[in-house]
């Protein structure tokens, strides 16, 4: 799946003569060794191991679960309940026993002694959260395979966008204005499921602020997806496990001028099934206002 | 009375009965042409003593209507009625459920329509059949939930939360929203040519 890809785009790479020329300076930083590094820098060596206790809530039970700290996740406190409780996990709500209660992702090291609970695609409270999550996950997602895709080197900016716009989008530097074909998309959506059906996790770094302005991260976040790193502002799903359809619908520059290719698609989560007919018209309806925003 | 004339005395009883007999395998039980209620009974009391039992699929089925038709047995005829009684103890061998199925059951159907059982389909289970030469041997079994309605247990179905904020859920009303006002515009632009 991956060789056709990049032979499509780097024959019309070639055949259009485009040399990338467009400065793109985190993309080199942001590799995979940085990611290990940045995590040695925040969470020590993981060699010491330290033990703390974390209290698994679930909904009429809980549970304490000893667990290493800076090394395991909220992911395998869960996998204490079951396999299933952990996979149908999204986000974790974590109550530190020092401080105020926030929201992170599955696959987040836990740092302290502190209550969990898990917070899914079933959940009543904070479903906006666990949407915003999924639709954030979505992009970075599109960028992930797109970059290991492509056969040039392109860098990525995330809009901010909520379900309400009926699609998700992802700016690609570092094409030239190029936008994809119909049948590059094709190419590009096979390559997609492949990637996704691929259960990989999303790895996740909280970033504390001085080493995001030391590094010149823009973000909160660094996530890992397979090989591919990006910073990003919120948290995300566990797995691409979560996500179920997926469709890259089309690709249009953003603005008249710009070299910048907006790239959108649509997504829900396979815990949401759906019949073929109503994914059909949620793919046309995020087709129609895509194409209508500018 | 005769159990023809007792059956055509009471009104149907509100589940399917399978056009075909299912099989039951009568493992353990001496072979004759009773066996097949044997295992029948068995499972009639089980479901009366524990109200909620996980069969075999086919048994399940072939069950539920005998369980149907002893409670409405209950219900219709009460528990002087000869026929009614005979029934009681040869399908419940155990004395005190003859007295809770007077006294807790029949009640509890008092001024209720049949059906007053449900029955769930489970996703089929590869369980261990036995074991031969230290090999074993598992198989596929399609796994039915028999119930007895107003049981203590906790719903087999969960109640269908409220969603409307669900991802699914948003993007449809969207996409629906839009499709029918594409449909309008169209019928508007056919009615006005």
């Amino acid at each position: 799946m991956k060789v056709p890809v990049r032979s499509l785009f780097a024959l019309r790479k070639a055949s259009t003569a485009v040399s990338a020329a467009e400065a793109i300076p985190l993309t080199a930083v942001l590799s995979s060794e940085f990611f290990d590094h940045i995590r040695h820098q925040i969470y020590g060596d993981s060699k010491k191991v330290e033990k703390v206790v974390v209290k698994v809530l679930a909904e009429d039970s809980e549970k304490p679960v000893l667990v290493n700290r800076n090394v395991s996740t909220p992911f395998h406190c869960f996998n204490h309940i079951s396999k299933q409780f952990a996979d149908d996990a999204v986000l974790v709500e974590v109550i530190p026993s020092v401080g105020g209660a926030y929201f992170s992702s599955v696959n987040e090291p836990i740092q302290d002694q502190s209550d969990i609970r898990k917070i899914g695609f079933d959940s009543i409270e904070n479903l906006n959260l666990v949407n915003e999550a999924y639709w954030r996950s979505c992009s970075l997602v599109t960028a992930g395979f797109l970059k290991e895709a492509l056969d040039v080197d392109v860098d990525f900016e995330f809009p901010r966008g909520s379900i309400q716009d009926g699609y998700f989008s992802v700016a690609v530097k570092g094409l030239d204005g190029n936008v994809f074909t119909p049948d590059e998309l094709n190419t590009i959506n096979r390559f997609g499921k492949t990637y996704i059906r691929e259960s990989k996790p999303f790895e996740v770094i909280s970033l504390p602020k001085t080493i995001a302005e030391e590094s010149g991260i823009n973000g909160d976040y660094l996530i890992r997806i397979g090989q591919q790193v990006f910073p990003t502002d919120g948290p995300v799903i566990s797995s691409t496990q979560q996500i179920g359809r997926f469709t890259i619908l089309r690709s249009k520059l953003a603005g008249r001028s710009g070299k910048k290719v907006i790239v959108g698609g649509v997504s829900i989560p396979s815990k949401q099934m759906t019949s073929s007919y109503s994914w059909s018209l949620i793919a046309k309806n995020a087709n129609q206002k895509f194409s209508k925003n500018n | 009375m005769s159990a023809r004339r007792a059956v055509a005395s009471l009104p149907r009883i509100g589940v399917t009965i399978g056009h075909l007999p299912q099989k039951l395998k009568t493992g353990g039980i001496e072979p004759s042409r009773r066996a097949r209620l044997e295992v029948l009974r068995r499972i009639v009391t089980r479901t009366v003593r524990e109200e909620r039992v996980e069969l075999k699929w086919n048994r399940a089925v072939e069950a539920r209507p005998y369980i149907e038709r002893l409670i409405q047995l209950g219900v219709e005829r009460g528990p002087l009625d000869e026929y009614t009684a005979e029934m009681m103890e040869w399908w419940l061998p155990e004395k005190d459920l003859i007295t809770k199925m007077h006294d807790v059951l029949v009640p509890r159907f008092q001024n209720r329509e049949s059906p007053f059982t449900s029955l769930f389909r489970l996703p089929p289970q590869r369980l261990q059949q036995f074991i031969q030469n230290k090999r074993e041997i598992w198989k596929r079994y399609d796994i039915g939930v028999l119930e007895i309605y107003g049981n203590p247990f906790p719903a087999v179905q969960a109640a269908r939360l409220e969603q409307s904020d669900s991802i699914l859920d948003i993007l449809l009303t969207d996409a629906l929203r839009n499709h029918h006002e594409d449909l309008q515009e169209k019928l508007n632009v056919s009615k006005s040519k």
